[in-house]
């Protein structure tokens, strides 16, 4: 599964890097906003989206609202990383279309999880 | 994940949150003067948000709740439910410097000591104020933020994907439906072209904008930059072996050569370039914290924070820099009250300015202070045995006031806390000419002082004068070299025991380098010095007798070896062009070891 995680701290997109290969993802790539992410999204096959949502430039939820409306990306699986669970933010990202929301700091089992229930749904 | 990997993790972390923190510094310090600025409210928050996400991975529990409860403070007044005022930006410092502290512990594998329990509380009480009171739309923006804090139940979630999805599928059946009625190929295109367009358009757009990072081990830079020392140094050889051959592929060839040389050498340059903004960010919080403890009041200019310069120059200049500000702040810029009575704005101000001249950066520090008085400095320099009275005589007012930079000086009684303590500023002297740069400092008495410091775009490689002494070559740095003239022995006088000739309307010193450089050479007959190299140094003209000239030439300095490094007066060896070793001078060094030597 080709998958893309976008954060503009490297050192955050080396942390979910690494939980991703002990997973077993090891097809991951990274950009570190919005901007440099949607070229990558619509030239590429991805498969998997993990981002940021606290972000400057374009924050995770523009991302989401671009990609959503996008015909050959509407149906890409978004994962929201978040350092909290506000509500209002949380029901915001799934009315626009996330497929699932992971807390920081969280555990490779954790991160399993999210990613199970979100292709179990059939995504 | 694996040891490794914790590493690799924890350095990235240490080095990004170091970037975040520089920029925070200066942030911190702007935002009194732009208290609503939601942008920069926005910048500040997401600074502390950015450190504490990779902190709680890290497990760097005492930085997690800090950072936390900082943040906290920031979204609050983005929010606008409380605004900046004196109490809220002592807080904040109070946390930054907290933060700073916990930072440097972990960066130095340190047990962690937490902040105190009252600061957080102290943060928690500011943000979860609300500057209207108990107003009806108040309560309600209250039980709002209450609401917020409850969690999202999985099944809501659950609900709310599977609404949109629904809805999204919904919408994709209407279009589908609307493409197989509108079956004629033009009405589809018309459709669907105008979106297609401006999403190509957009492709287009963020692909130009599209830049590509790379994170770069500065080792390998700095190897990289020695490979292409040692290439310069091949390329000046090739060069001389091929002039007399006058053949025209060969000289064509070493042409090309020589071209794509010069751009390898200004490319990997240009790599280890940084914007001095890097260093000045720090500046502000400095200056103000400086200020507030001398109860005086300091403005910091920055301009041309844009220039860039050689990496290595920028780590190496900052405690330099920081040391002269701080001297500005403390010794330049007068108590309120005094300034006041020299009928200047109460407001002191530092013009911290940086900008590239040839192959040097130009740093100026100019103040508006009090300026230096020549005679106290002279008189102290006299006290301290710096100088002689005879030489005190001579002394022109550039001179008297770069005497501040001979060790031991110091016009305070008691050295200050704050920059004094006696290594000030021969120290800065010393740092910026290891760095092959100068230091100059000039004042008005009353109206204010400046510091002008240039040093060499880069480190690695320097243009240099080869000068033949006997049989012997030595590199003389270039940047001080003024001019070369034909010694003759006429012009030469003695005074005072000591060596002067006349150079057109002045008499300067005169050094025959053969007696300090090759003392046991058989016949030191001076009638073999055809030239005079006159250099620069403090604003000094010196006269340096040698035997021939031999040309400039670019040069990689490599350091001596261990048992030879530290000998006076020598920065290292290189190459010629001829394929010979010759010496490195550190003029400075030399002078100052060499002549003071002479007069015991």
């Amino acid at each position: 599964m080709k998958i893309l995680i976008v954060d503009d701290f490297s050192t955050m997109r080396r942390i979910i890097k690494n939980l991703l290969r002990d997973l077993g993802y090891e097809n991951t790539y990274e950009a570190d906003n919005g901007n440099t992410a949607l070229p990558l999204l619509k030239n590429d096959k991805y498969d998997f989206l993990i981002t940021d949502w606290n972000m400057p430039g374009m924050s995770g939820i523009e991302l989401l609202k671009i990609i959503r409306a996008d015909e050959k990306l509407k149906r890409l699986p978004v994962l929201m990383v978040t350092a909290e669970a506000k509500r209002d933010q949380i029901i915001e990202a799934a009315q626009s279309g996330v497929s699932g929301y992971v807390v920081k700091p969280f555990t490779g089992a954790a991160l399993k999880d999210k990613i199970d229930k979100i292709f179990d749904r059939g995504n | 994940m694996g040891f490794d990997a914790d590493n690799e993790i924890l350095r990235d972390f240490i080095i990004e949150a170091e970037e975040v923190l520089d920029q925070l510094s200066g942030q911190l310090v702007e935002l009194e003067v732009q208290p609503h600025n939601n942008e920069l409210l926005n910048s500040i928050f997401r600074g502390f948000h950015s450190i504490k996400g990779s902190a709680g991975f890290l497990q760097i529990e005492p930085l997690v709740t800090l950072c936390h409860a900082t943040e906290n403070v920031f979204g609050s007044l983005r929010n606008n439910t409380i605004s900046v005022d004196a109490h809220l930006m002592d807080v904040i410092l109070e946390a930054f410097d907290q933060v700073n502290i916990l930072f440097s512990q972990v960066n130095a594998g340190m047990v962690l000591k937490p902040a105190s329990e009252s600061l957080i509380q102290e943060l928690n009480a500011i943000s979860e104020q609300n500057i209207t009171q108990s107003n009806t739309p108040d309560c309600n923006k209250n039980t709002d933020e209450y609401k917020n804090t409850e969690e999202v139940s999985e099944a809501e979630f659950e609900d709310l994907v599977n609404a949109f999805q629904a809805q999204s599928e919904a919408q994709s059946q209407v279009t589908d439906s609307l493409a197989q009625i509108t079956d004629s190929p033009a009405q589809t295109n018309s459709i669907t072209s105008p979106r297609n367009k401006s999403a190509l358009q957009d492709v287009k757009h963020l692909d130009h904008q599209l830049d590509q990072y790379l994170r770069v081990n500065t080792q390998r830079l700095d190897e990289i930059m020695n490979l292409v020392g040692e290439l310069v140094l091949i390329r000046n050889r090739c060069q001389k072996l091929t002039l007399p051959l006058k053949d025209e592929a060969t000289s064509k060839s070493i042409g090309h050569l020589d071209k794509v040389t010069q751009a390898l050498q200004n490319a990997v340059m240009k790599i280890r370039m940084q914007p001095i903004k890097k260093v000045f960010n720090r500046f502000p919080k400095v200056v103000r914290d400086l200020a507030r403890q001398l109860d005086k009041s300091v403005n910091l200019e920055l301009h041309g924070e844009e220039t860039e310069l050689d990496k290595n120059l920028v780590e190496a200049i900052v405690d330099p820099l920081i040391h002269l500000i701080r001297n500005a702040v403390d010794h330049g810029i007068e108590l309120p009250a005094a300034r006041k009575a020299a009928h200047k704005p109460p407001s002191g101000i530092i013009r911290l300015s940086a900008q590239q001249a040839g192959d040097q950066i130009h740093i100026i520090i100019q103040d508006d202070g009090g300026g230096m008085d020549p005679s106290l400095i002279k008189s102290k320099a006299l006290q301290k045995n710096i100088i002689t009275p005879e030489a005190a005589e001579q002394l022109s007012h550039v001179e008297i006031f770069n005497l501040i930079f001979a060790p031991g000086f110091s016009t305070k009684e008691t050295i200050s806390d704050i920059s004094g303590r006696g290594v000030g500023m021969d120290v800065v002297k010393n740092k910026l000419t290891q760095l092959n740069g100068t230091i100059e400092v000039q004042s008005t008495q009353g109206q204010g002082t400046r510091v002008d410091i240039k040093v060499p775009l880069t480190l690695a490689i320097m243009p240099t004068l080869m000068v033949r002494l006997a049989h012997q070559i030595f590199a003389l740095p270039l940047t001080h070299v003024v001019e070369i003239v034909p010694l003759i022995p006429a012009n030469i006088h003695q005074l005072a025991a000591k060596n002067m000739v006349r150079l057109r309307e002045k008499i300067i010193p005169l050094i025959f380098l053969k007696q300090w450089l090759m003392p046991k050479l058989e016949d030191l007959n001076h009638s073999q010095d055809e030239y005079m190299v006159i250099v620069s140094i403090d604003s000094q003209l010196i006269a340096l007798a040698v035997d021939g000239l031999l040309g400039q030439e670019e040069v990689l300095i490599k350091p001596l070896d261990e048992l030879l490094q530290g000998t006076p007066g020598i920065s290292g060896a290189t190459l010629t062009g001829e394929g010979q070793i010759a010496l490195v001078l550190d003029l400075a060094g030399l002078i100052e070891h060499y002549y003071t030597l002479s007069d015991k």
